[in-house]
């Protein structure tokens, strides 16, 4: 039994070998493409909601929602590499369920580009909030002897970030195949609505972990981030 | 579990696609379009925030507009009621003045009309009484009336002597005049005459007036004394009865009216 698509080759040529897990991966980036093509082609902000143009506004005010529960202030820039991790690892999950389907999660190829996708954005978008030296100052706190370990940290949580995920997805794929042997008749099904849970809290866990980091390397929000609540609101409140 | 490098790497080239695909079609439309939408509900309620400022303010100009021409009204109705009970105590003032007048002429009318009436009547029942008078002594006693007239004035010329001797007495060169409404006979023109100088004095001149506007009979005038012998008391009686018979049904007419 194969544990990774990595070595699952659906095509070679000219030098070049498409593998089971960049084939889903595409499979799974068309999905969410042309789905959000087809959906806000034709976004007009006086248009009547649509059912699929409100799904969208849901999930992207949600994901909206959760960043700036973590950061608060306008934190929008934050949107598409967060969301994307969220929506790819969600989307492929999710497609488990389709037969012959195999989520590219699965593939711990994957899941460490993932990671190194979380270990780079991390300082980049530090470095870009702090600059370099305000960014890098943060690995000398609170002394200079903890710069070995705040550096083996960045390190082991990117690794962690991938080995959860893998093993996660990975591990739910193989045992929904073990009981596909084992006991063929409605048992897989509760494992794999099972592993569809288990892939939705995964999806969550990595792109709120990533933010996490994120959010701790941005430093707290500045004044001019946070947005004045509003007299009304507070009343409402009251 | 081996990590393949070139599948890293394609996966992160993939991830990197995917995020700027759904920024270019997911992110950037759904965040413009709700901002869009809440740029156009925050205009929409800031425009009737607006719009009920206005309609407030309006409603409160059209309320004053409402109270003032309630109070213009008020006035106008006021000054109109005045106008109308002065002009109602103007008109009540004149046709009251108008009735009065009417009334006032009708009742001149009305007392001159009885005073004609009972002046023609006092005439008229001078004639008959000394036509039906003069008859009946006539045809019944072959007597003349105003021989009997003159001959009763004579007696009542007598009895009063002494009054008139003594205003004759009191007098100098006065006429005695004795008006009567008919012609008496030249012979009891002489006795009379004859009569009043025996009384007067013979220098006493004596004239004698007829006139139909004298009282039927005979009556002296001399230096202020007076000797009537006429029938103008039971005029007088006549009259007075007949105008209190008008008087009756006059007074229930102007007491209806």
């Amino acid at each position: 039994m194969e544990i990774t698509s990595d070595s699952h080759v659906l095509w070679e040529g000219y030098g070049i070998r498409l593998n089971a897990t960049v084939f889903f991966t595409w499979v799974v980036m068309a999905v969410l493409v042309v789905g959000s093509w087809l959906i806000t082609r034709k976004l007009e902000a006086t248009d009547a909601a649509s059912r699929w143009r409100t799904a969208l506004e849901v999930i992207v005010v949600t994901i909206e929602g959760q960043i700036a529960e973590m950061m608060p202030g306008e934190q929008r820039r934050f949107i598409p590499f967060v969301g994307t991790l969220f929506l790819f690892i969600a989307v492929s999950n999710l497609l488990l369920v389709v037969p012959g389907f195999s989520p590219p999660t699965a593939s711990l190829s994957t899941t460490t580009a993932l990671a190194l996708c979380v270990l780079v954005s991390v300082p980049a978008f530090g470095v870009a909030e702090r600059g370099v030296g305000g960014y890098l100052a943060q690995y000398l706190k609170p002394t200079i002897l903890m710069l070995p370990f705040n550096v083996i940290g960045e390190f082991s949580r990117a690794l962690a970030l991938a080995i959860r995920l893998y093993g996660n997805i990975m591990s739910g794929v193989v045992i929904a195949a073990i009981l596909l042997g084992v006991a063929p008749l409605l048992f897989p099904v509760v494992m794999d609505l099972l592993a569809l849970l288990t892939g939705m809290i995964q999806a969550y866990i990595f792109a709120v972990l990533a933010m996490v980091y994120i959010a701790s390397a941005v430093g707290p929000p500045k004044l001019r981030d946070i947005q004045p609540v509003e007299s009304e609101t507070l009343e409402e409140e009251r | 579990m081996a990590i393949d490098w070139i599948t890293v790497v394609a996966q992160i080239v993939n991830f990197a696609i995917l995020v700027w695909l759904l920024k270019r079609f997911l992110y950037g439309p759904i965040l413009r379009a709700i901002d869009a939408r809440e740029a156009e509900i925050q205009a929409r309620m800031t425009e009737a925030a607006q719009a009920r400022a206005d309609a407030a303010r309006q409603e409160a100009e059209y309320r004053a507009k409402s109270d003032a021409l309630d109070h213009e009204r008020a006035a106008a109705l006021e000054a109109i009621q005045d106008e109308a009970a002065d002009l109602r105590r103007e008109m009540d003032t004149k046709v009251r003045a108008e009735a009065d007048a009417e009334r006032a002429a009708w009742s001149g009318q009305l007392q001159a009309e009885r005073r004609a009436f009972l002046s023609e009547l006092r005439g008229r029942a001078v004639q008959g009484v000394a036509r039906l008078t003069r008859k009946a002594l006539a045809d019944m006693a072959d007597e003349a009336l105003e021989d009997r007239l003159a001959a009763k004035f004579e007696s009542e010329l007598r009895a009063f002597a002494s009054d008139l001797a003594t205003a004759a007495s009191d007098s100098a060169g006065e006429t005695a005049v004795v008006a009567t409404a008919f012609d008496l006979p030249q012979k009891r023109r002489e006795e009379i005459e004859k009569t009043l100088q025996h009384i007067l004095g013979e220098g006493v001149p004596v004239r004698f007036d007829t006139s139909q506007d004298n009282a039927f009979g005979l009556v002296l005038t001399f230096a202020g004394v007076q000797v009537a012998w006429t029938i103008d008391a039971y005029l007088d009686e006549l009259e007075s009865d007949i105008e209190g018979r008008l008087k009756a049904p006059t007074n229930r007419t102007e007491r209806a009216a």
